[in-house]
C-alpha cells in the first residue's frame, strides 16, 4: 500500500505539471484542466500495469478526457447559447516564473494560443512532457514523423509570431 | 540559421516551467484512487462470498441427493468384529461414537485399529449405538 502511494506521488511529481498544461491546451481554465487531469489519472492508475507504454498512455488518457470535456462543454454552450472560444487557453498563467519573465511567458502563452491545437499539443508533449516523437505518435495515433513535423511547424510558427511582436 | 533560431527558441521554451500540480489536486487524485481501490476490494470480497455460498449450496444439494461420496459404501449385511476385552468406560464410549459416525469400511477399520490394542469391550448397547443402517 505504501509502495503504491510512493509510486503515485512519483508519477504526480514527474508528470503532474505537464499533464495540467496539456489539459489546458484543450479546456482553457486551470480549474477545468485540473478536473480533467483528475479523471484521467484515476482511469490511468487502474490500467497502468496492463499497457506497453504507461507514460504515453497517461498523456493519451488526459487528451481523451480533455476532448470529452470539450464535447460536453460545447453541448452545454449550445444549450445555453453562450459564445465561447473553445480550446483557446485563457489568460490565467500557465507557467510559474519570476516577475522578470512574466511578460515573456505571457507572450509565449498568447502565441501558443494562436497555434493549431494539433501543433500546440505536440509542443507541450515534447517540451514539457518530455515524450519522444514515437511516444507522441502513440498518444496522438499518428506516425512519429508526423509528430516531428508538427513540432517543427509549431516552432517555426512561434518564432514568426514572437519576432513579429518584437521578440 | 533557422536551426540555430529554433534551438534558441526551444531552449527558452524549456526554461518555462509549467505550474506545478496543486496539493489540492494531488489530494483529490489520491483520495479518488484510494476510494476506487476500496470499492474494488469490496466488490471482490462480495463476489468471493457469493461464490462460496453457491458452492456450499451446490455441495449440500449434491450430498443430499446422492449421499456422501467418501470412500466405498459398507456392503449390506457385513458385520464388524469388535474385540471382547476390558476397557475404560470413557474410552469405550469414545470408540463407540467414532464407530457410529464411521460410514465406510475403511473408517471402521481405522477406528478398530486405533482402539483394539486398548482391550476394548463393547456391550450390546454399544453395538446398537454404532450399528449403522445397512450393517
Amino acid at each position: 500500500m505504501q509502495q503504491d502511494t510512493d509510486e503515485l506521488v512519483a508519477w504526480m511529481d514527474r508528470h503532474g505539471a505537464a499533464l495540467v498544461l496539456l489539459a489546458r491546451q484543450w479546456v482553457g481554465s486551470h480549474a477545468d484542466a485540473e478536473d480533467v487531469v483528475q479523471e484521467a489519472f484515476v482511469g490511468f492508475w487502474r490500467f497502468r500495469s496492463r499497457v506497453r507504454d504507461p507514460v504515453a498512455y497517461l498523456y493519451g488518457c488526459v487528451r481523451r478526457e480533455a476532448q470529452a470535456w470539450l464535447r460536453g462543454r460545447r453541448r452545454r454552450c449550445r444549450r445555453e447559447q453562450i459564445a465561447a472560444a473553445d480550446g483557446q487557453p485563457r489568460s490565467e498563467a500557465a507557467w510559474c516564473c519570476g516577475l522578470e519573465a512574466v511578460e515573456e511567458s505571457e507572450r509565449i502563452q498568447a502565441a501558443m494560443g494562436r497555434l493549431p491545437a494539433e501543433q500546440r499539443e505536440v509542443l507541450v508533449l515534447h517540451l514539457w512532457g518530455e515524450l519522444t516523437f514515437a511516444q507522441i505518435g502513440a498518444v496522438l495515433k499518428v506516425p512519429p514523423n508526423t509528430a516531428a513535423s508538427r513540432y517543427r511547424y509549431a516552432l517555426a510558427s512561434l518564432r514568426r509570431q514572437l519576432a513579429g511582436n518584437g521578440g | 540559421m533557422m536551426t540555430e533560431e529554433s534551438d534558441q527558441l526551444e531552449t527558452s521554451l524549456r526554461k518555462l516551467k509549467p505550474q506545478p500540480m496543486s496539493a489540492e489536486l494531488r489530494g483529490r487524485i489520491a483520495g479518488r484512487i484510494s476510494a476506487s481501490a476500496r470499492a474494488r476490494a469490496r466488490i471482490l470480497r462480495g463476489s468471493l462470498m457469493a461464490l462460496g455460498a453457491v458452492l456450499l449450496v451446490s455441495v449440500t444439494v449434491v450430498v443430499a441427493v446422492r449421499g456422501p461420496v467418501v470412500g466405498p459404501a459398507l456392503p449390506a449385511g457385513e458385520s464388524v468384529r469388535i474385540p471382547e476385552r476390558p476397557a475404560e468406560p470413557a474410552l469405550r464410549l469414545l470408540a463407540a461414537r467414532q464407530l457410529a459416525e464411521a460410514e465406510t469400511i475403511d473408517q471402521i477399520d481405522a477406528v478398530l485399529d486405533q482402539y483394539a490394542p486398548r482391550w476394548l469391550v463393547f456391550t450390546e448397547t454399544d453395538r446398537d449405538v454404532f450399528a449403522a443402517p445397512g450393517l
